[in-house]
């Protein structure tokens, strides 16, 4: 188990440097939808298929399709010479990626290979197999503990939809 | 013991799945072109072997000795990879069709159901695999530097994006009455001919639509419009990339006419074989009926496919998507809650 760990960490992160590396917006999103892909593996060796289904299904299925249809349909073919860093966003970048490190560091210390343990979580695999399944489980508390916060996404997820309809309406009425 | 018994079992499913893959694939193509055939008074293929049933070997061994043409400008990482992008996502779902339930008789080796990965989730890896399938499609437009082939990818990809949701919305009615993702557990609850294609008839049209459009078959093959975009999007390939991108093409149309029999059909159910709900399994009268049932009833839907292809003209762009996303999206959303409505006792 350890071995396929390994193998889907390291393409994650190949694959995660790529995104950032490759001249080609192309080649970076491709490299995008394997890191998406090994996590999605990583998620099936945690036992959490049905998050690593989702994974694929809306990350790599749907969003990133429509990235790429985006990219060709503005016939990017390739960037030519890396576009000047702003000076002024140097702070805030450096900061955002300080904060990200220190998270990071901070949560590997934390687990089992450095000193302390990480708090086992309510749900571990034998009492998502005792609910019956993944889907379940996660139907289970998204609609009793989490069913406010649930109910807010859903809501705003509305308000954007009709937002979008609405801009293409003023966008139709204008003409 | 055990393992090596384990890891044999799943090495044998693999290569079975896989050549039974490339059986259905190859002579699914001598079928589609007699019916054609048949269907415009034409012979149809009758040259190679009796009935011209060796053609799809003729046609492979052709294209496997044929030059790779590499257009000049592509580019060349995307225009190798597509091909194979086209054809995993069909070789992967083939691997949760279930060919027979989970009775004791349907056994191989005592260990396992006649389904390769009898997953919980075997409605979402199907989803999952499916979303992906634009890919090939896209890279292999984008990465020909054609413009045919540009237009024939955007298309394909806009087509796809839409038709995948009421594809998936279709099935959230059966999904509520079932309570499981699990496809076996699907075909169970349609034992004693409580088939969901009455019991859903709205969701079998919807989900019958989208399964045309999601495949790329005509009426919906804007992407391989012959009259405008020359072959659409593997417009640049020729050998053996070109024979993946159609193998890929006929194993996807195997896989979601099987899915179509599984959800509203049921699957290998129907006569000499019944289900024992007390005990949970399957009764066959005749041993491996119910493989027999259901290769006819996902064959019946591939005839179907192609019936359409003899019968109907290509659909225009814009109505394929405002039918997608102002009639079959709306209908398959009232389907959700008719269904809601009429399974509240199941709460």
């Amino acid at each position: 188990m350890d071995f396929v760990f390994y193998l889907f960490g390291i393409t994650g992160l190949v694959s995660a440097v790529g995104v950032v590396a490759f001249r080609n917006p192309i080649h970076s999103a491709l490299a995008l939808v394997a890191a998406l892909f090994s996590t999605a593996g990583i998620y099936i060796l945690l036992d959490a298929e049905f998050l690593a289904v989702l994974e694929v299904i809306i990350y790599a299925g749907a969003i990133m399709v429509l990235f790429l249809f985006v990219l060709m349909c503005l016939n990017i073919r390739e960037l030519k010479a890396l576009p000047q860093f702003n000076k002024k966003i140097r702070p805030f970048a450096i900061g955002i990626t300080a904060i990200f490190l220190v998270d990071m560091v901070y949560l590997i210390t934390k687990s089992q290979f450095g000193v302390g343990e990480l708090a086992t979580g309510k749900y571990t695999s034998e009492q998502v197999a005792a609910i019956g399944s993944n889907a379940k489980a996660l139907g289970q508390v998204l609609y009793t503990r989490y069913l406010l916060p649930f109910e807010a996404i859903s809501l705003l997820l509305l308000v954007a939809m009709i937002g979008a309809i609405l801009l293409m309406k003023e966008g139709l009425g204008r003409k | 013991m055990e393992v090596i018994l384990g890891i044999a079992i799943i090495l044998i499913k693999i290569l079975t799945i896989f050549g039974v893959t490339m059986f259905i694939a190859g002579w699914t193509t001598w079928v589609e072109r007699k019916i054609i055939g048949d269907m415009q008074f034409r012979v149809g293929v009758e040259r190679t072997g009796p009935y011209g049933l060796m053609q799809p070997m003729a046609d492979g061994l052709k294209l496997f000795f044929k030059e790779s043409i590499v257009p000049d400008g592509c580019d060349r990482v995307t225009y190798e990879l597509a091909p194979v992008l086209a054809l995993v996502p069909a070789i992967m779902s083939i691997a949760i069709v279930p060919f027979a339930g989970s009775a004791d008789s349907f056994k191989i080796f005592g260990q396992t159901p006649f389904i390769a990965a009898n997953i919980n989730i075997g409605i979402l890896f199907l989803f999952a695999w499916s979303s992906l399938s634009p890919y090939g499609m896209i890279f292999a437009g984008w990465s020909s530097n054609n413009k045919y082939s540009l237009l024939g990818a955007l298309r394909s990809a806009a087509l796809v994006i839409s038709y995948e949701i009421p594809f998936g919305f279709s099935i959230i009615g059966i999904l509520m009455i079932v309570g499981s993702l699990n496809l076996i557990d699907i075909v169970n609850a349609q034992g004693s001919y409580h088939w969901f294609i009455y019991r859903q008839p709205v969701a079998a049209l919807v989900f019958f639509i989208s399964i045309v459009a999601e495949t790329n078959r005509p009426p919906f093959d804007l992407s391989e419009a012959e009259s405008e975009l020359v072959a659409g999007y593997f417009t640049e390939y020729a050998g053996m990339r070109f024979s993946l991108f159609f193998l890929g093409e006929y194993i996807m149309l195997f896989v979601i006419s099987s899915m179509f029999t599984v959800f509203f059909l049921g699957g290998w159910h129907g006569p000499f074989i019944s289900y024992d709900v007390v005990n949970n399994t399957w009764v066959q009268a005749i041993p491996g009926i119910g493989i027999l049932w259901f290769v006819i009833k996902s064959y019946f839907i591939v005839f179907v496919y192609m019936w359409l292809r003899a019968s109907l003209p290509r659909i225009r762009y814009d109505q394929m998507m405002s039918f997608c996303w102002k009639v079959l999206l709306p209908l398959s959303i009232l389907n959700i809650f008719t269904t809601a409505l009429l399974n509240l006792d199941k709460l």
